[in-house]
């Protein structure tokens, strides 16, 4: 009974979904065509769904510097993967050694916070000054900011390990040793492994923001030539492109996530089930 | 009938929380295979007595010795079962109950040869890859009973462990508990505020007076005969006029706590 109304109520959401998507590229194209929305700045969706198609499909790299759109997707995959890994490796090994000792925690407190109140986005033209346009630079802001987020997850983590755990393994038996182990390491990886969408996110933000800022491929590269010549349907098309390579990103993490975190008790994830 | 040996000595021990004195002078020796129940009002330090055993905490004063050795940080002759639910989310049923001979150095494969022998014996057969978030309470306890027994201590400590349960399946739990240490011959310790739990279990009823600086104030043998199921002992010949007895200590030391939590708040 109740499975066949949610069944229903499902259907009914994906409906009403599709349906408001429709309105506003159809709202969108009629304005351009009938001349309410000026196409030089705000494009219309036959022009750059076109781009698109010709990008992904008919293979014409139309403003594309000579590469494929693959190739530039490549790229910028690539520089997230790379800042992401980076990132968390020494965002959670950091924080894991910060959140064992309460006296090294104090004394890098201050510069952590300075650290992060600091918006790392305007360490971009450093980067690029010390790494070059090259993907370094783009990997290097990528892991600043996602570093943090990576830093503070597992600091918490092995702050809030349940203390009735930490006693259970110890008379159960557990070195210390072991104690990192099999407690603190896991009950930090909740915390961590709940970061996921946000570190990759942000992870791919560090990747397009300085290909936008400098470099010579990748979609942030794309996205600033097109605006560099006037060529608003070249910068729509690029963020369709980014905009499908996000939600295939965010499915794969909730997947993984479903996977790693497994054993906890189901929530009702609505905003974002796919 | 006491051997010479007690297995477990309390020794004039004493434990302080800042000013706050929670027990003094506390005296107490059992012997190997005892299974004692300790009862006493809310707050009266029977946990930090249990914890004291473990080796989870220290007293501030006297000793805590068990077979004949002083008692210096945790504990390795002991198991110890909590009030609370205190298996790792993360772990699988079988993982939950394979951890002791996991961290003991047994090899994966004889620690879950281990592990499912003790679900067996709980009554958890079948259930062993679930996680503990698809348990029932009953459930959860009997594989947290089978985490802590798979390690066969000689010490088992038991901080009302059945406390969150509702009547029957505790009552249920109980008989189980009493089949299980039947077969190890273990020491028991067993917190609990149910008088009528700690006599159906127990050897012996040791009663602890309210706080601050509570002591042992009365200990009691009990009779009843062995083996015991719980829904029976109730009405055995012995059991209401000891039931009455130690309840006439109890209830004055149990309306004194209360009388102080209420001043004191």
């Amino acid at each position: 009974m109740s499975a066949v109304v949610q069944e229903r109520s499902r259907a009914l959401v994906r409906a009403i979904q599709l349906g408001i998507l429709a309105l506003v590229i159809g709202g969108w194209e009629v304005g351009a065509r009938t001349g309410v929305l000026d196409t030089f700045f705000f494009s219309q969706p036959s022009a750059f769904l076109g781009r698109v198609w010709e990008w992904l499909v008919s293979g014409e790299n139309t403003m594309l510097g000579g590469r494929t759109i693959y190739q530039h997707i490549a790229v910028t995959l690539e520089e997230m993967i790379a800042a992401f890994v980076i990132g968390v490796v020494f965002g959670v090994s950091s924080g894991f050694a910060l959140g064992r000792s309460r006296f090294w925690s104090r004394v890098f407190n201050p510069y952590i916070q300075v650290l992060n109140a600091l918006p790392r986005l305007v360490l971009a033209p450093i980067f690029v000054l010390l790494l070059g346009i090259g993907e370094a630079s783009k990997i290097a802001l990528g892991v600043s900011l996602v570093f943090f987020i990576a830093f503070f997850n597992a600091y918490q983590g092995v702050r809030d390990v349940d203390p009735r755990l930490v006693d259970n393994a110890r008379m159960l038996g557990a070195t210390d040793r072991q104690l990192t182990r099999y407690v603190l390491l896991p009950s930090a990886m909740t915390w961590i492994f709940s970061s996921l969408h946000t570190s990759v996110g942000f992870a791919l933000v560090g990747a397009v923001v300085g290909e936008y800022m400098a470099a010579a491929r990748g979609l942030g590269w794309v996205i600033s030539q097109a605006q560099g010549n006037f060529d608003s349907a070249g910068v729509f098309a690029g963020m369709t492109i980014l905009c499908m390579i996000v939600i295939v990103v965010e499915i794969g993490v909730s997947r993984l996530e479903r996977r790693l975190l497994a054993w906890k008790p189901s929530r009702s994830g609505e905003l974002l089930a796919a | 009938m006491s051997p010479a040996t007690p297995f477990v000595e309390l020794d004039a021990v004493g434990v302080r929380f800042g000013e706050y004195s929670a027990l003094e002078d506390t005296t107490l020796s059992i012997n190997p295979g005892q299974f004692v129940s300790i009862v006493g009002p809310t707050g009266c330090g029977k946990s930090s007595l249990l914890n004291m055993v473990g080796g989870l905490l220290m007293p501030t004063s006297g000793a805590v010795r068990v077979d004949g050795q002083t008692v210096r940080g945790v504990n390795p002759h002991a198991a110890y079962m909590f009030p609370h639910d205190a298996l790792f989310p993360w772990r699988r049923v079988i993982d939950n109950v394979a951890f002791g001979p996991q961290v003991r150095g047994l090899s994966a494969a004889a620690a879950r040869a281990d592990a499912l022998k003790w679900l067996d014996r709980v009554g958890l057969h079948g259930l062993e890859n679930r996680y503990p978030h698809q348990l029932s309470g009953g459930q959860r306890k009997r594989a947290a009973m089978a985490q802590v027994l798979v390690n066969d201590r000689p010490l088992l400590l038991m901080d009302e462990p059945f406390g969150e349960l509702d009547a029957q399946t505790r009552a249920l739990m109980e008989n189980e508990l009493l089949d299980l240490w039947s077969e190890t011959g273990a020491t028991v310790l067993f917190v609990t505020h149910d008088l009528g739990e700690a006599i159906a279990l127990a050897d012996r009823v040791v009663l602890i007076g309210s706080g601050p600086r509570a002591r042992v104030i009365a200990d009691h043998r009990v009779d009843l005969p062995r083996p015991r199921d719980i829904f029976e002992a109730r009405s055995m010949p012995g059991f209401t006029e000891l039931y009455d007895s130690i309840w006439s200590r109890l209830k004055g030391e149990v309306l004194t706590a209360y009388e102080r939590s209420r001043s004191g708040a």
